[in-house]
């Protein structure tokens, strides 16, 4: 016979269980976001641009600095960190980047040393404590059914990701600016000869996804402290549904993120510390292990 | 309508186009024969601006057009049909075709040239929705023509059009450049075939290592034992 404790504790378990996956859900969502943001520079100039998550970590720290200056909300600031992220990453990659665009080893670098650049750059200014952006957000919770509690902030992430993923598609799917970052991913010689401008394309694109991210950066910063040394975390957790999402595949991108994001939440709550941390990577290698050619790629 | 002279062209260290003069009139059906490698397709690619120019002048309509960009070139009324055809292959024949008139100018008058191109090659319209890599050669040569006339081209230029298809799909696409021409369209066409090209075009050139070696209307060549030799490359 059960005794009766036990039911209560098996309910907790389960209550435990469904709080981490839907708390992995939305963060998830929002790394597929930023992993997007990866996919789209990656598509229309084969640019795996390492510095990504570096960029967005910027754009939280401009968010600070707009709270602490202007009392701005970072949902509002959006309005500003976008227009100067986009100018900054499109300068880079106007007049850096593209010209070297021919030799993929030096391209690499470049992202690395940007990387490494805005990192240390962000430490010298705020120097290297965890920070709080306080946003009228904070500790607002929803409770969904009558098991799970959520964070108000993780549910408008989700939703956001969500809508701008579907803006993102149809954009891409059905308009001619989308059939022209198609035809520039599928095959840049003809699109050039149909009369796209590559290189405009390009740089469109890369403001596009810088755009992005600062859009992910306000939905993260709401919520969870940040620290100038998360760049590069960033930029794994967004490899990683970059790699696994087949490397062009958008929606697989996106969804491959929301595994990583419940990898690393049930991660956190059942193994403690750095052996939670590891689970994502892990979930990712085996992941890799059994499908070398992504989750939902072709064999070909 | 066209006008090359003196131009060169190359590849790293390599010189591919030597000193080219080549001129095509309005109207004209056009030529273009030579051997593998004689550099007939960097030569077309020089005028679509894929490859730059190293020296010597391009005019089309009046204006240089040697330092413009390729999507410019393309706006000027130049569309190339490139060998291999380099379709869109993960997209559909119409996303292909829509694509083809892409240019502002293109794009208002993009469903009248999708009729006019369905038209021409009926078989397309069966396949609109099916993605471009999954239709055969033929289908695809006709994709690729289909896509160039869409953005209203003054001059069409065919890269090797014929390469590898049936000989029923090489005649269904022949008659069409027929029929284009004699609707006014201006051609320069690329190919390897001697006898088909002196058969349909006005006149030809022949280039043998990056060289213009004869030149002439098609039916002084037809029976000229220099073009057979040049062309063989013996
Ligand atoms: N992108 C490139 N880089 C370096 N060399 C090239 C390139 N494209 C062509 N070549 C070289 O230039 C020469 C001429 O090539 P091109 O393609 O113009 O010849 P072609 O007359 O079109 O030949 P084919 O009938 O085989 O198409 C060849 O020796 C080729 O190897
Ligand atoms: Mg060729």
């Amino acid at each position: 016979m059960i005794p009766p404790s036990s039911g209560l504790i098996w309910g907790l378990e389960m209550e435990i269980l469904y709080q981490g996956v839907i708390q992995g859900v939305l963060i998830g969502s929002t790394y597929g976001l930023i992993a997007l943001s990866m996919g789209l520079i990656y598509g229309v100039s084969g640019i795996t641009n390492f510095a990504q998550g570096d960029l967005m970590v910027l754009c939280m720290f401009m968010t600070l600095t707009l709270s602490t200056l202007l009392n701005l909300d970072p949902y509002v600031s959006i309005l500003i960190t976008m227009p100067v992220i986009i100018a900054v990453t499109a300068v880079v990659y106007r007049y850096l980047i593209q010209p070297i665009s021919s030799q993929q080893l030096m391209v690499i670098q470049l992202t690395l040393g940007l990387m490494f650049v805005i990192q240390n750059g962000i430490l010298m200014v705020y120097g290297g404590n965890f920070q709080r952006v306080p946003s009228v957000l904070d500790g607002d919770v929803l409770v969904i059914g009558d098991f799970a509690v959520v964070q108000t902030s993780l549910l408008i992430s989700f939703v956001a990701t969500w809508g701008l993923a579907g803006v993102l598609f149809w954009t891409l799917g059905y308009t001619d600016f989308g059939r022209s970052v198609r035809a520039v991913h599928q095959n840049a010689k003809a699109a050039a000869l149909v009369g796209v401008d590559v290189r405009r394309t390009q740089l469109i694109v890369v403001s596009l996804s810088a755009a992005i991210l600062a859009v992910s950066a306000s939905l993260l910063v709401a919520g969870r402290p940040i620290h100038p040394g998360e760049g590069l975390h960033y930029t794994v957790v967004a490899l990683m549904p970059f790699v696994l999402g087949g490397m062009n595949n958008l929606l697989s991108i996106l969804v491959s993120g929301i595994i990583i994001g419940v990898a690393e939440t049930l991660g956190n709550v059942y193994l403690n510390g750095p052996l939670g941390f590891a689970v994502p990577y892990a979930v990712f290698i085996a992941i890799l292990i059994f499908r070398p050619q992504g989750l939902f790629g072709s064999r070909s | 309508m066209l006008e090359i002279e003196g131009a060169s062209a190359g590849y790293g260290d390599l010189d591919i186009l030597r000193g080219v003069s080549l001129k095509i009139a309005k109207g004209e059906i056009v030529g273009l024969l030579g051997a593998n490698n004689a550099g007939k397709s960097t030569l077309v690619n020089c005028i679509s601006r894929i490859v730059p120019w190293r020296g010597g002048k391009c005019v089309f309509e009046g204006s240089d057009i040697s330092r413009l960009h390729a999507h410019e070139v393309t706006e000027r009324g130049i569309s190339q049909v490139p060998e291999g055809r380099q379709l869109f292959p993960e997209m559909t024949v119409w996303e292909n075709l829509a694509l083809g008139a892409y240019t502002r100018k293109a794009r208002l008058e993009r469903s009248r040239k999708l009729e006019f191109v369905l038209d021409l090659f009926p078989r397309l319209s069966e396949r609109r929705v099916q993605a471009a890599g999954t239709l055969s050669g033929g289908e695809q040569q006709m994709l690729a023509i289909g896509r160039a006339l869409m953005s209203g081209p003054k001059l069409l230029i065919l890269d090797e059009p014929s390469l590898g298809l049936s000989p029923k799909f090489v005649l269904t696409i022949f008659e069409a450049l027929t029929a284009m021409h004699r609707e006014g369209l201006t051609i320069l066409l690329v190919e390897q075939n001697l006898n088909l090209t002196l058969q349909n075009v006005q006149r030809c050139y022949v280039l043998e290592r990056g060289e213009i070696v004869i030149s002439g209307r098609s039916e002084d060549m037809q029976d000229d034992p220099a073009v057979k030799r040049a062309y063989l490359g013996t």
